[in-house]
Order: C-alpha cells, then structure tokens, then sequence
C-alpha cells in the first residue's frame, strides 16, 4: 500500500479571513441600505435618459462580461480544450466589477434596500450577496494551500448572483418597460 | 504585482464608489443657473440687481420652483429651460399643465381654456397667481433640487395611453417629502401611484419611469 500525499497540504483554513471579510461587506452593505436614508438621486456615468436605463445597460454589460469569465474559467481549468490567455479572464472580471459599481451605488444611495415586493427584496439581497462573495474571491486569489474547489465555488457563486442581478433588474427593465437607452 | 492584482481591483471598486459618494453628497444644487443676458436671444435683462448695467445683467436660464398654493392642498411648479417654460398645478383632483415663453424675468403662461399662471422669479423663488376654473390663487415658490421637483410619465401599452404626473417636494419641515399627482389611462383617472424617485411606478398594472423635466421639456408645446 503506498499512501499518496499531497505536495502541499490543502485545507480550508485559508479561506477564513476572506469569507469573513466577504460576510462583513456583505452585512455592512445591507445594514447601510437600510440605515442611510435614500436620496431619490445620485451621480452616475452620462449619456442614459436617465438612472434606471443607465444601470440596465451597465449591468447588462457586467453580464456579458460575465458569461466571458465563465468560458475563459472552464478554459483556465482546461474544462473546454481552448487556451484563453489569463488576462482575458482577469481583465473582464475587473471590468465587469467596475461597471457595476456605479449601478450598486445608486441602489444604495438613491433608493436604499427595499422589499416592498418580491422582486426588490430579491435584488437587495443578492446585491449585498454578491459584493461578499466578490470580495471573498479576490481576497482568497492570492492565498497559496486553497482546496481545489474553493475559487470555482465562489466565482460560481458571483456568477450566479449576477446573473440573478441581472434577470431582477436589466431583464426586468427590458420586458416591463422596454428597450430604451 | 499578480498577487497583488485582486486588491487593486477591490480598492479601485471602493474608490470609485468614494468618488460618487462625493460627486452626490456635493453635487451642486440645481436651484438656478444663471447666464449673461447677452446670451439668451430675446430675454429681456431684468433681474433685481444692478439696474444699470445692461448687458451684464444675468437672467435665468435654467430653474425649478415648486411650493403650495395659498389656501389649497394644491402644489405648483414651474420650471424654466433656456427660453421655455412648464408650469404644473396639481391638488390631486384638479390638474392643469402651463406652457409659455420666458420673459426676462416674468413668464405669463397659458393652460387649457382660460386657465393661466404668472409668476416672477429670479433670487431663489417663484412669486405669482395661478388662475383655473374661475378662481386665482397667489403663490411663493422657492427652487428645488433633485430628488424635488415635477415628474411627467407617459407610455402607451397594448393601445392604452397611461400618463401620469406628480409633483415630489421636500417637506419644508425637514420630515420627508409631499407629493401630488395624478394618473390616467386613455384619458380616464385612475388611482394615483405614490412616485418614488428613480423608480418605476405601477400606474393600474403597467409600469411607467417618470421623467424629470429635461426628459419632457422638448416633447410639450
């Protein structure tokens, strides 16, 4: 009997911090939904009709973006036998990251976390999932001893909350009132 | 640096954040804009400050006022862009839109029917009378800044015509905000939505996004 031991020791005890610290954005941005008072207004990127068309198509675009760090993560993982160069899934992720940012910061500042229906509350919580499990994953990249399944699991998880983002607000937005930019 | 990499990209996210966070806390109330006299074609200069010096008189250009109506549960708003103005009166019942050329500093605008509103502004406020139906009233109103202010939806769904309008004003007391408005479908009323800026609203079943008045100044005439 020959016993198989790892080169490294994988555990899950790095992971921790990072999905403490993923835990506490998530909470301190729901707290802060609730607490802040909405403003009714924010400052946003130009060139929309307005707010709600603005974020639609932001979050559209981290959407599609995010279909992006889905393929070129199987790639990364040799799942799908294509090579995607690493940069192309670093650099759509942060840009998928950075055109949802201004979309957040409306929801929070000009409307608060609300769940005066099912669509909204859903939305609320997802938004705060999402940015903990983001967070988590970014503080767990650079951590050396991970189980295998950890960075998968949690860009799994951002996948998911995104795309959930997205049918709660965008998809919604297009079927109700329509395309407009 | 790679290892480095996913900090950067949460402190650029958080930066960003900051930055609208200041952009929004400082973001410069709208109240009025004002330009040299020179620069509006056909505006008279007349405000009240230095009577004598003409050409660098400055006029309004772009304003929002909103407040009550004496003696009323009325709200009233007029707004100016460049050369035009909106007004809008709204007790909830009774509505009536106002549109007009602006005139130095007066605007004499002109509703359905005989219905009229004339105002004087400039210094941080509206003054005027607003007649309807037979009846004036005086009004003060001071300028708003967003989220305050008028709001016009109109869509059409399935062949119906829903339109909606409010007026959103901070409470003068500090304690949230009043609003009127009212809400149709093919020109009959239906119950008002509560307006809740930046959202969409459920006017009798379909959703509508209210426009500020640079969503729908050009489309009145």
């Amino acid at each position: 009997m020959t016993a198989v031991y790892p080169q490294q020791r994988r555990s899950a005890v790095p992971l921790l911090v990072p999905l403490l610290a993923g835990g506490l954005v998530m909470v301190a941005l729901g707290v802060y939904g609730r607490l802040h008072t909405p403003t009714g207004f924010a400052i946003g990127p130009a060139g929309f009709s307005g707010a709600l068309p603005m974020k639609a198509w932001l979050t559209t675009g981290a959407f599609v973006l995010a279909i992006v760090q889905v393929v070129s993560a199987l790639s990364m993982w040799g799942k799908i036998g294509i090579r995607i160069p690493a940069g192309v899934h670093r650099w759509s992720g942060r840009l998928a990251f950075l055109l949802s940012v201004p979309v957040a910061f409306h929801c929070l500042y000009a409307l608060g976390l609300q769940y005066d229906v099912p669509r909204v509350l859903v939305h609320s919580l997802l938004g705060c999932f999402f940015y903990g499990v983001f967070t988590a994953k970014m503080l767990a990249l650079p951590r050396r001893g991970l189980p295998g399944w950890a960075l998968p699991v949690l860009g799994g998880l951002a996948f998911t909350a995104l795309v959930g983002l997205w049918l709660t607000s965008s998809f919604w937005f297009f079927t109700a009132i329509g395309v407009t930019l | 640096m790679s290892r480095l990499g996913p900090f950067v990209t949460l402190a650029a996210g958080a930066v960003l954040a900051a930055g609208l966070g200041v952009a929004s806390a400082t973001a410069a109330p709208a109240g009025e804009t004002v330009a040299a006299a020179e620069q509006v074609t056909g505006a008279t200069a007349q405000t009240t400050s230095a009577p004598g010096e003409e050409a660098a008189k400055p006029v309004v250009v772009r304003a929002d006022y909103a407040g009550r109506v004496e003696r009323t549960r009325a709200l009233i708003a007029v707004s100016i862009r460049g050369a035009k103005a909106i007004g809008y009166f709204c007790d909830g019942k009774t509505e009536a839109w106002f549109i007009g050329p602006v005139d130095g500093d007066k605007v004499k605008l002109k509703g359905f029917g005989d219905a009229k509103l004339n105002a004087t502004f400039g210094g941080g406020r509206a003054e005027g009378v607003v007649a309807l139906g037979g009846k004036e009233w005086d009004f003060v109103a001071p300028t708003v800044k967003k989220p305050s202010g008028l709001y016009r939806a109109t869509r059409i769904v399935r062949g119906a015509k829903i339109k909606a309008s409010w007026i959103y004003l901070a409470n003068p007391n500090g304690d949230g905000f009043i609003q009127v408005g009212t809400a149709s479908v093919n020109d009959s009323r239906v119950t008002t939505p509560t307006f809740t800026p930046d959202r969409p609203i459920n006017v009798n079943g379909e959703y509508v996004v209210p426009e500020d008045v640079d969503g729908f100044v050009e489309e009145m005439s």
